[in-house]
């Protein structure tokens, strides 16, 4: 198995690998952070390793020699003499678990995030520059909540998407459209890599205008209307479907745009896609990945919603929930 | 050919006093098929099972004297009683055919046996699979 779960203790490194049965590892776009499962065999014959796992400490997960992630022991389940089981979560735990009062006054976005996430220590890989002022209380949040928070913020006011995600135990929040992922795959060892997306399994497609929107009205503070904007084209074919925007005190200036990235971001047929892939490690909730398969009718560059890599026996599998982007 | 079963480094050995009629031993692999929409089903390479082997044979009655019999001809109950206390003591098992490249360690997955046709024999079925040796490896974290 080219898959590699190591925990480390101090600083002593141990293999676990031979000792595991089955490797999930789950992300979802609407969760900051990566989740970790692993089954240990255990036995209290004389030749038999011990478990060296315990709550608490990190576990490394590498293919190769690159490492594709790391987290820190949080579950642990222990039933009869079967396996035990283990959950971890990379470092974006501490971000999700814990829970902060924050006040910004005309903060721009990246330096709001970058003092939440170095307030709870963690590493900051990269975070690009969102030139929008934050002017606000978070009065009992979790800094990940914090995080998405701003970051919506950002995105309704200038209309470009973001990924926030941990790699190698960093933070990185980077422009959504900069991640278009190719998943690759070798049938056998010795074998040319070759699009995963050439053999999918399990395709499903579904469509929906349950959730549109094609008409937003946007309302200032003072409950008094300030504009309505239609996409004319999707009003006629499906029916008005409104929404309305709430203003802060000062964004009236930008209220035109906030309604156009609004109709941008909901005006649309929903559509919710699910495949099973041969697995590649580099596929992860939040990425961009272009999927064509005509027979249900997938086709196009789908937003990654959620993921689940599974590697058991040697074989390395995933099951995607794709969106729109 | 000959086969031994031996414990703890060859502290207590035995030799099949009946070498069974058949010989063979499973040798797995864990492949798996992934059923695509496009492309029919793909063959996917996975990694190797335990090798497992199942002997059926008998012990002979002390009074028979077949002249096909092997080793050194304790008694019928002996070799059930090495065999039980191997599986109660949980010991690894070292399996060796002579005149074939067979050296495995395995531990005892089931033991059957009893008498048939009247003739004082026991006959027994050994189930063993392998046992894989696994050390961890370390190293200092950079």
């Amino acid at each position: 198995m080219a898959h590699e779960l190591w925990v480390v203790k101090g600083a002593t490194m141990t293999n676990i690998t031979p000792l595991i049965g089955t490797i999930s590892r789950r992300s979802n776009k609407d969760e900051l952070g990566e989740e970790i499962t692993f089954d240990i065999a255990f036995n209290d014959v004389k030749h038999f390793p011990k478990n060296p796992c315990e709550i608490g400490d990190m576990v490394v997960l590498k293919n190769a020699n690159y490492e594709i992630t790391r987290a820190l022991i949080v579950d642990e389940d222990r039933s009869g003499i079967s396996p035990i089981g283990y959950t971890a979560f990379d470092f974006a735990f501490y971000l999700n678990k814990s829970s902060s009062i924050y006040q910004f006054r005309k903060m721009r976005a990246d330096q709001c995030i970058r003092k939440v996430v170095n307030d709870f220590g963690v590493p900051i890989g990269n975070i690009v520059s969102m030139p929008v002022g934050i002017d606000k209380i978070f009065p009992d949040d979790a800094p990940s909540d914090i995080i998405k928070e701003i970051i919506e913020f950002v995105e309704q006011k200038l209309g470009v998407k973001y990924l926030m995600e941990m790699r190698q135990g960093k933070l990185f929040i980077e422009r959504q459209g900069d991640l278009v992922i190719k998943a690759m795959f070798k049938p056998f060892p010795d074998a040319f890599l070759m699009d995963a997306t050439n053999a999918i399994a399990s395709p499903s497609r579904k469509r929906s205008i349950a959730d549109m929107v094609n008409s937003i009205q946007v309302v200032g503070n003072d409950d008094k209307l300030v504009l309505t904007r239609d996409d004319t084209a999707m009003v006629n074919k499906y029916g008005k479907l409104q929404k309305v925007v709430q203003l802060d005190q000062d964004e009236k200036r930008s209220a035109a745009e906030i309604a156009r990235n609004e109709l941008k971001e909901l005006s649309k047929v929903s559509e919710e896609v699910s495949i099973e892939l041969l697995g590649d490690d580099s596929v992860r909730a939040g990425r961009l990945l272009v999927v064509n398969e005509p027979v249900t009718g997938i086709k196009g560059t789908y937003l990654i919603n959620d993921v689940s890599h599974t590697i058991s026996g040697g074989i390395h599998k995933m099951s995607l929930g794709l969106g729109a982007r | 050919m000959d086969i031994f079963l031996s414990v703890n480094n060859r502290a207590e050995v035995i030799q099949l006093p009946i070498v069974p009629s058949e010989f063979k031993i499973s040798s797995p692999v864990n492949n798996e098929n992934f059923t695509t929409i496009n492309q029919g089903d793909i063959k996917l390479f996975g990694e190797r099972g335990l090798k497992s082997l199942v002997i059926a044979s008998f012990f002979p009655h002390h009074d028979k004297h077949y002249p096909f019999a092997r080793g050194e001809n304790r008694l019928r109950w002996d070799y059930v009683k090495i065999i039980e206390s191997w599986r109660d003591r949980k010991l690894r098992v070292r399996l060796i055919a002579t005149g074939a490249p067979i050296n495995i360690v395995m531990t005892i997955d089931d033991f059957e046996y009893g008498y048939q046709d009247g003739s004082g024999d026991i006959y027994y079925t050994l189930t063993l699979s392998e046992f894989k040796m696994i050390q961890l490896k370390t190293k200092k974290v950079r």
